[in-house]
């Protein structure tokens, strides 16, 4: 207890609401507009055979973001959480594909955060049902393929492994507008032809040239797309950067890496994104893997509001 | 239409206290309980963490949300088969959001602290200030007076060992009711020490007595009969004309939970926190302080179980608060 | 008593570790009359918040099996009770096998739901006991709704009662976005099967606040619940034979759902609903030490979440807590020597 503390005192601060993404404001569908980005928690990891804690992902990142001194754009607003029905897989999907529709139709921007890959065709099916899926590509950012055909997949789990498939078919271009970035580990060689009309880029390349790695799969896919969608799913990263949902393997990217490729997508007409597969230390905000994860979301956010 | 149709899975989406819906200072009038955190400690030492306790304590509670959640019919006591009343909560119980303290030097801080008490001071709302550790009490009461010594309960939390000018008080007595005491923003007579912790000498016991100070040990607070907390309350509040509450949770006997910064022998059990909070919140409190309580400390995962005793302690207090369990009253 | 077939008969058979009690390995198949047929259930998808429940059965075996070798194994062939000075003798311990776990659909409750039948529903159709290992409480209709299967089957036209051990009620239709099918259904999805006695359905050990809808369907039923607040005006031991009497009117079978989180929090921290509800492990025991004196035929325990309690402390309770349920299996009483 220091005297300063007993003067008396002076002009109180603006206080600062519980928990919202980096601190944005608190918002609704019908404030939105344009120029905002909306972002939207999804508490979902129900329907992946994966270890369960990515429905924590949306709010250890509001929680770090109290304590974060990143720079977010000041267009950014927090929409709250989609409405899951964690048993009920088909509920869920519609009425993620409904909502993502309902905020791309205002023309804000959405940025999904959390859950797994469970959740990004859904969420592409909504944005691409409002901009038009002819000319919407996605880049894909996840350390799986996901090309692997519901038929062919071993584990008979209709959730597993085919997210590649099923954004392909919500997209005019089918697996040509599909960029794949940052495969590393074991692939079934099927999975790998399947994927073969995708532009695929493994960790490999990225570490070695990340900024020219991107560089090039931009250039490409600017050639048969005019909008974008960017999906990011933090089992990209190395093991010791992010903690996964899927049993890990070694390899994969560092921040470091994932923020240049990130930086180098930057300016690209994103109409969405995703952050998915973070799965948190739940006890203390400001653990070092959230914190890293929180860079990558703001670069996320770099990305939709076009800012170099 | 707003975008969400139907209830999110519990803990899932925006986590305000206990569901209650946002609100700005501005927006507060007499008739609101307002929440509001402090996430702030002075404590740099291995067992750092109160500042998370806001946090935390707002995830424990959404447990508690009955009035925003329209799946329930209405709560009722099983122990007492009575109905609660939560109809006006919706209304009445707002989260006000955090005092932005992360990063500021002590001095600011509590600068922070205290112009924000006196801003809500001027809504003559009731509001209970989540902290941190009890480095926020002393800047929250002192920005909650104006110019004359206001009522103050003290419930857990360290005894002082000196009186305001005794040697002890010089050598650095880090109690922050010894220093509210000295700068006469509480006055002994309006002052009560409900189950303190720690040690204290004889002499600070007699001259706080003497001076007209109330002293309640654990087993003195244990043994209260129905309506003795709250006719002191009433009193102070009469004398005084307001009342300033610190409850810190070394209050609880530590072998119910490990989550205390600062564990101590004895304490009180949740029924007998429950019935205390209980009678205080019948009183018109002004400020509820709520200091100690270390989220990490203790196991794993959310919603462990001294935050959970926690909350249970308050909603016994906002209950009362909000006169919501009258129909439980003798 | 036989341990049944020693080869394992079902894929779901988990590969050799600790088995419950340290029981040998058996079949749902093959089990004899009498014996406890133990089924595993680790999944938590159900539960609404604290995960970590999809650990309990491992942790089970594990802390049984601890509790055998360090405990039960080094006592002798006869033992005495100190509370009231029986004897008892020490018996087969084929009394319980292990037949593995249940096979888990994490994006179906329907499958999941009927594998868990499954297995109880053979066990219980056998004339042996199914012994459900949980996974969050939810686990219990399942392993509930196999029961009744085989009860009927083994049995036609007997109704069972039923005691719910349970710091909440899980009597909810459904739980907002969760659904009719999670940890706060159970009770009701229970109260559903046709050959349970819904006026002999008994909860004991609720605490705090309660759904008033959920509350008047109980008593309109003709249920019956004990708080904890009954627990420690009445006696822990009072309120269980309170209990039994109403579970147990005019039926021959009972059936013993175990929600951990009944306990108090301070003792138990790792589950995934706590509540502050002053329930000591004794007063549990010893509720635990009534019921087991009736004719219990089907048995589940749930909410065990290891990895949210990093003392260790309680898996290990539990283990105890189902020694108790379970103890016959280990000791018979000495009618010869008993005082």
């Amino acid at each position: 207890m220091t005297d300063a503390a007993r003067e008396p005192a002076y002009a109180p601060p603006q206080l600062r609401p519980a928990a919202t993404f980096f601190g944005a404001p608190v918002a609704d569908i019908e404030s939105l507009g344009p120029d905002s980005i909306a972002a939207v928690g999804v508490y979902c990891d129900h329907f992946s055979a994966g270890r369960p804690g990515g429905r924590f992902g949306a709010r250890q990142l509001r929680y770090i973001s109290a304590i974060s001194d990143l720079s977010v754009p000041q267009t950014l607003v927090d929409l709250g959480d989609f409405n899951v029905f964690p048993l009920e897989p088909e509920r869920t999907v519609d009425t993620l594909s409904d909502q993502s529709q309902r905020i791309a139709a205002t023309g804000a921007k959405l940025f999904a955060i959390g859950g797994d890959y469970s959740v990004t065709p859904a969420i592409v099916r909504g944005a691409a049902q409002e901009v038009g899926s002819g000319s919407l590509a996605v880049v894909r950012i996840s350390r799986r393929l996901d090309s692997l055909p519901k038929g062919t997949n071993r584990s008979g789990d209709p959730w597993r492994c085919g997210a590649t498939n099923e954004i392909a078919e919500i997209l005019s271009g089918g697996l040509s507008a599909i960029a794949l970035l940052g495969g590393h580990g074991t692939v079934a060689t099927e999975e790998l032809e399947q994927a073969s009309e995708a532009v695929v880029v493994p960790a490999s390349r990225l570490i070695s040239a990340p900024g020219e790695s991107a560089h090039k799969v931009r250039k490409e896919l600017e050639d048969v797309a005019d909008r974008f969608y960017l999906s990011v799913d933090a089992d990209v990263l190395a093991p010791r950067f992010g903690s996964r949902a899927l049993p890990g393997t070694h390899g994969g990217l560092s921040v470091a890496h994932l923020l240049t490729v990130l930086a180098e997508l930057v300016g690209m007409p994103f109409i969405g994104a995703e952050l998915t597969g973070h799965v948190p230390d739940l006890d203390v905000p400001g653990r070092a893997i959230t914190s890293q994860i929180a860079s990558v979301a703001a670069k996320v956010l770099d990305c939709l509001a076009g800012k170099t | 239409m707003p975008l969400r149709n139907a209830p999110l899975p519990r803990m899932a989406g925006d986590l305000t206290f206990m569901r209650s819906r946002r609100a700005t200072l501005g927006e507060l009038n007499a008739e609101n309980l307002a929440i509001l955190g402090a996430p702030i400690e002075d404590n740099i030492g291995r067992k750092s963490g109160t500042r998370f306790a806001p946090t935390a304590l707002r995830e424990t509670s959404v447990y508690f949300g009955w009035h925003a959640n329209p799946q329930f019919s209405h709560p009722v006591d099983i122990d007492v088969r009575v109905p609660i009343d939560t109809s006006e909560m919706h209304e009445r119980l707002v989260d006000i959001g955090d005092i932005p303290l992360e990063g500021m030097p002590a001095a600011s801080a509590a600068q922070a602290i205290r112009s924000t008490i006196q801003e809500l001071r001027q809504t003559n709302a009731s509001a209970i200030l989540l902290g941190g550790d009890d480095s926020i009490v002393y800047p929250a009461v002192a920005g909650a007076t104006d110019g004359e010594p206001v009522g103050f309960v003290q419930i857990g939390g360290r005894l002082p060992g000196a009186m305001p000018g005794d040697e002890g008080a010089r050598r650095g007595d880090c109690s922050p009711l010894t220093y509210l005491l000295a700068d006469n923003y509480v006055a002994l007579r309006t002052t009560a020490i409900m189950a303190g912790t720690g040690r204290t000498g004889l002499e600070f016991v007699q001259s706080f007595e003497r001076a007209g100070g109330q002293l309640w040990s654990a087993s003195g607070v244990s043994r209260a009969q129905p309506g003795d907390v709250e006719r002191m309350a009433q009193v102070i509040v009469e004398t005084a004309g307001s009342l300033h509450v610190h409850f810190d949770v070394s209050a609880f006997r530590p072998s119910l939970h490990g989550m205390s910064e600062r564990p101590a022998f004895g304490g009180l059990t949740l029924p007998d926190l429950q019935k205390t909070l209980g009678e205080i919140g019948r009183a018109p409190v002004s400020l509820l302080i709520v200091t100690g309580l270390n989220p990490t400390l203790s196991g794993l995962s959310v919603v462990k179980t001294g935050l959970r005793l926690t909350v249970t302690a308050l909603l016994a207090y906002i209950y009362g608060r909000l006169d919501l369990d009258a129909a439980r009253r003798p | 008593m036989s341990a049944g077939n020693l080869v394992p008969q079902k894929p779901s058979m988990r590969p050799p570790g600790p088995t419950l009690f340290d029981a040998p390995i058996g079949s749902v198949d093959s089990l004899d009359e009498g014996v406890v047929g133990v089924v595993g259930m680790p999944t938590d998808w159900t539960h609404s918040s604290r995960i970590g429940a999809r650990e309990g059965p491992a942790a089970l075996r594990q802390a049984t099996t601890e509790y055998c070798r360090t405990v039960l194994d080094v006592l002798g062939e006869s033992v005495v009770d100190p509370k009231d000075r029986r004897r008892w003798r020490r018996v087969d311990r084929g009394n319980v096998v292990d037949c593995g776990d249940a096979t888990i659909d994490p994006a179906s409750v329907e499958r999941t739901t009927e594998s868990i039948a499954a297995m109880t529903e053979a066990v219980r159709t056998q004339g042996a006991i199914p012994l459900a290992l949980g996974g969050d409480h939810y686990n219990s209709y399942p392993a509930c709704l196999g029961y009744a299967r085989g009860l009927a089957k083994r049995h036609p036209g007997r109704r069972f009662g039923y005691i719910q051990i349970d710091g909440h009620l899980d009597f909810a239709d459904r739980l907002g976005a969760w659904g009719t099918h999670n940890h706060a259904t159970n009770g009701r999805r229970n109260s559903e099967l046709p050959n349970i006695e819904r006026s002999n359905m008994v909860w004991i050990g609720i605490t705090g606040w309660v759904d008033g809808d959920e509350l008047a369907l109980i008593e309109e039923m003709g249920g019956k619940i004990f708080s904890s607040g009954d627990i420690h005006d009445l006696g822990a031991e009072e309120v269980a034979r309170r209990a039994v009497a109403h579970a147990t009117r005019g039926r021959e079978s009972l059936y013993l759902s175990i929600d951990i989180d009944a306990m108090d929090a301070g003792f138990l921290p790792g589950t995934g609903s706590i509540v502050p509800s002053g329930i000591t492990p004794r007063q549990y025991c010893q509720i635990l030490d009534v019921i087991a004196q009736e004719n219990v035929d089907g048995i589940d325990i749930a909410e065990v979440a290891p990895s949210l309690d990093p003392s260790g402390r309680t898996e290990r309770i539990a283990a105890q807590m189902l020694y108790r349920v379970v103890r016959n299996c280990f000791f018979a009483p000495d009618t010869e020597k008993s005082r």
